[in-house]
């Protein structure tokens, strides 16, 4: 099966004040897919359409192979969620949340929920309500580890993680997509967590998707160049050169080197005087800061 | 030069413009001395929000004696809402033509009292669940009667009346213990805030972790009825504790008991069942949404649950009916009534889920009225034939459930955490 674990086309939804889309987004299937943008920049929302959290105004989405809106339960079936806003606190206790859940899947490791259990220090008889915020996202963690899903979405699950936690997150999540077939669509403002584990990144800011493509590609293809303007030469406002605050004499900027290589640039008028790789956290940073004042 | 006071006008402004409304609507409607109603409750009220909000917390860091900052509050909280109060009272009394110092003076005294007497069961309020029994019974008792009092405005309805009539020597006492209950307010105040404001593994009274075993077996779908029974078998435990009270309060005061009291009480309990129903329902919302449920099955499973509620209240009227010789609950039309009230709360609720916010809770709490009013009604179209009232129960759950399903399907603001709500929720991280 080579169809993409998420195939997101033209959706679209308005809220007072944002849009997001239309938004085309596809996640390959065994891959880590990580989703990131500044804050209000419809991640959530975009997640949250998926297990249909809302309603789309325009726009389809497809998951394990599923109609997200006509074959919700078989999709839901194989496709698990984990969000910091989901409240299992209704329930009373971890083991009555657990019961609940798993016997809505077929899949459900009993094994793997008691290692998960044991590993994030959970007690089945503890109360929800006294969970602390990091143990609650365990508990949200583990729910939708357990199942066994094929793609498994996460909405900022580093957040009130300790760093062991954390780690041992990452590492549970590599062990999850060793088999190829499985799917991780993470959210999250942790860059260099992604930066180390997505094997894919998707940028999107102002409800658009701004850069999507392999992580070592978009990182190896961002520089930092330091650079003079030649007589008559004026800095360049186009797609992939994000200009930064100026340095030591020199201007900088953030540049997609795959769109314009140091000729392009020196036929733009000018000079180029070093070129630096970049952390995944700054191309982030430049992108996302430069398209909000062009906006 | 009361900042705290000044700020709490300020903010609840318009709930305090509706209690003068209301106020001064119940007391200036004909033949007021039958309808002689509180709604002081409004401060204390206005406040249990500001704390779910973490009023405390961010105001306790302003350069304000923690003393000054409770004084004041206790102040803003008991003071305001007992002069809006007193104020409508005088208008209404005016405007009916019967106005008499003495009776005002006497209600705004007892509306004063009111205000604090609920203050004070805030003030003990669980703000987390307790890990032992003691604790989860001394939440449980303080739980109740802060719910009771809330339900205080519909008794002083109807037993404001005579309370103002008989005046006989038991209103001394009831009126001293409301008194000593809203002094003890003002000493228990500073500790509320501060106990508030502090994080809740430092709080007085925090759960230390304990080893019950967990025995239950059930999950999955036979999990969620066991949970929807137990908690079916508290609102009917409230409905049969409130109705002792009731009766016990009107045997004390020699009032003749009748179908308007307990139709009113009907009315608050399906109210305080709905509600329960409602927080519930909008809590798990975004968990059950994400499991592999349908949309329809969710629609059918939370328009039912308020009608549930009102059967659940409705058995226990009839229980408490075939114990107590109460004859009111055990006729066809109060059944009915319950059933057709059960659906309309089912499409409110839908609406709460849609809309949900504070007021909600106020406009669902103004809806008792019209429905205890809608008692009388249809008490009479059931003798004549029952049809259409079962046709009004089916149209009800059915507009209820196609409302739930649009909403499951449509909106996006159900499923965003509702910070308010999610205060209620007694949590370790706050």
């Amino acid at each position: 099966m080579n169809a993409p674990a998420i195939k997101i086309r033209g959706l679209c939804k308005t809220f007072p004040g944002f849009a997001l889309g239309p938004l085309d987004l596809t996640v390959p299937r065994g891959a880590i897919y990580g989703l990131i943008g500044p804050n209000g920049s419809g991640k959530s929302t975009t997640l949250d359409l998926i297990f249909g959290l809302g309603g789309q105004d325009a726009g389809t989405i497809q998951a394990a192979g599923f109609d997200a809106s006509t074959q919700e339960v078989e999709m839901k079936r194989r496709v698990t969620y984990s969000s910091p806003d989901t409240m299992f606190a209704v329930w009373g206790k971890v083991g009555r949340a657990l019961r609940f859940v798993k016997d809505f899947y077929p899949s459900w490791d009993e094994a793997l929920c008691e290692r998960l259990l044991d590993a994030f220090r959970l007690r089945r008889e503890e109360k929800i309500g006294t969970l602390s915020f990091g143990a609650r996202t365990k508990l949200s963690l583990l729910l939708a580890l357990c199942p066994q899903p094929e793609v498994l979405v996460l909405d900022e699950p580093t957040t009130g993680l300790d760093p062991e936690s954390r780690k041992m997150l990452f590492e549970v999540l590599l062990r999850f997509v060793a088999d190829e077939q499985r799917t991780v669509l993470i959210s999250s403002h942790q860059l260099s967590d992604l930066e180390r584990f997505a094997d894919h990144i998707g940028v999107l800011s102002q409800g658009r998707l701004i850069c999507e493509g392999p992580t070592s590609e978009l990182v190896a293809q961002h520089r930092l160049i330091e650079y003079s303007l030649n007589n008559g030469g004026r800095h360049p406002e186009i797609p992939g050169f994000h200009r930064r605050a100026t340095a030591s004499g020199f201007f900088q900027a953030v540049v997609d080197t795959q769109m314009h290589p140091e000729a392009t640039l020196v036929a733009r008028g000018l000079l180029v005087h070093s070129e630096t790789e970049l952390p995944l956290e700054e191309i982030f940073i430049a992108m996302t800061t430069t398209r909000k004042e062009a906006a | 030069m009361m900042p705290i006071v000044q700020n709490f006008v300020k903010r609840w402004w318009w709930l305090f413009a509706i209690q003068f409304l209301v106020t001064f609507v119940f007391w200036a409607l004909p033949g007021s001395m039958s309808q002689r109603i509180h709604f002081e409750n409004f401060g204390p009220i206005a406040l249990s929000f500001d704390l779910m909000r973490g009023l405390a917390r961010s105001s306790l860091a302003l350069p304000l004696a923690r003393r000054a900052f409770a004084r004041q509050l206790w102040i803003g909280v008991i003071f305001v809402p007992a002069s809006v109060g007193s104020l409508a009272m005088l208008g209404a009394s005016v405007f009916h033509g019967d106005f008499s110092p003495s009776v005002w003076a006497l209600h705004t005294l007892i509306g004063l009292t009111i205000a604090g007497s609920l203050l004070l069961l805030l003030t003990g309020m669980p703000t987390q669940p307790s890990a032992t029994t003691l604790g989860q019974w001394r939440d449980g008792i303080f739980g109740a009667l802060w719910g009771m009092g809330m339900m205080a405005s519909m008794i002083f309805l109807f037993t404001g009346s005579a309370i103002f009539a008989s005046l006989d020597d038991s209103i001394p006492w009831i009126l001293g213990i409301l008194a000593a209950c809203t002094v003890l307010s003002y000493f228990t105040m500073q500790r509320m805030v501060v106990n508030r404001a502090m994080p809740p593994g430092a709080r007085q009274g925090a759960p230390v972790a304990t080893r019950v075993p967990d025995t239950e077996s059930a999950k999955g779908w036979g999990l969620w009825f066991r949970i929807e029974l137990r908690n079916q078998l508290l609102l009917a435990g409230m409905v049969f504790f409130g109705l002792l009270i009731t009766r016990t309060i009107t045997n004390y005061q020699r009032m003749p008991r009748g179908n308007g009291l307990e139709f009113g009480q009907m009315g608050s309990f399906m109210m305080m069942g709905t509600m329960m129903m409602f927080i519930m329902g909008i809590m798990s919302l975004r968990a059950m949404r994400s499991l592999p449920i349908s949309r329809q099955r969710l629609a059918s499973m939370f328009a039912l649950r308020p009608v549930v509620a009102c059967l659940t209240i409705c058995l226990s009227f009839v229980l408490f009916g075939l114990v107590f010789g109460t004859q009111a609950s055990l006729t066809l039309g109060g059944i009915l009534t319950l059933f057709v009230s059960g659906a309309l709360m089912a499409i409110i609720q839908a609406i709460g889920f849609r809309f949900p916010h504070p007021l909600f809770v106020i406009c669902v709490a103004f809806f008792v009225g019209p429905m205890v009013a809608m008692y009388e009604h249809l008490q009479r179209f059931v003798t004549q034939s029952p049809v259409p009232i079962i046709c009004l129960i089916v149209a009800g759950y059915l507009g209820a459930w196609m409302l739930h399903f649009r909403f499951l399907r449509t909106s996006s603001k159900i499923y965003r955490r509702q910070t308010w709500l999610a205060r209620l929720i007694p949590t370790a991280n706050r």
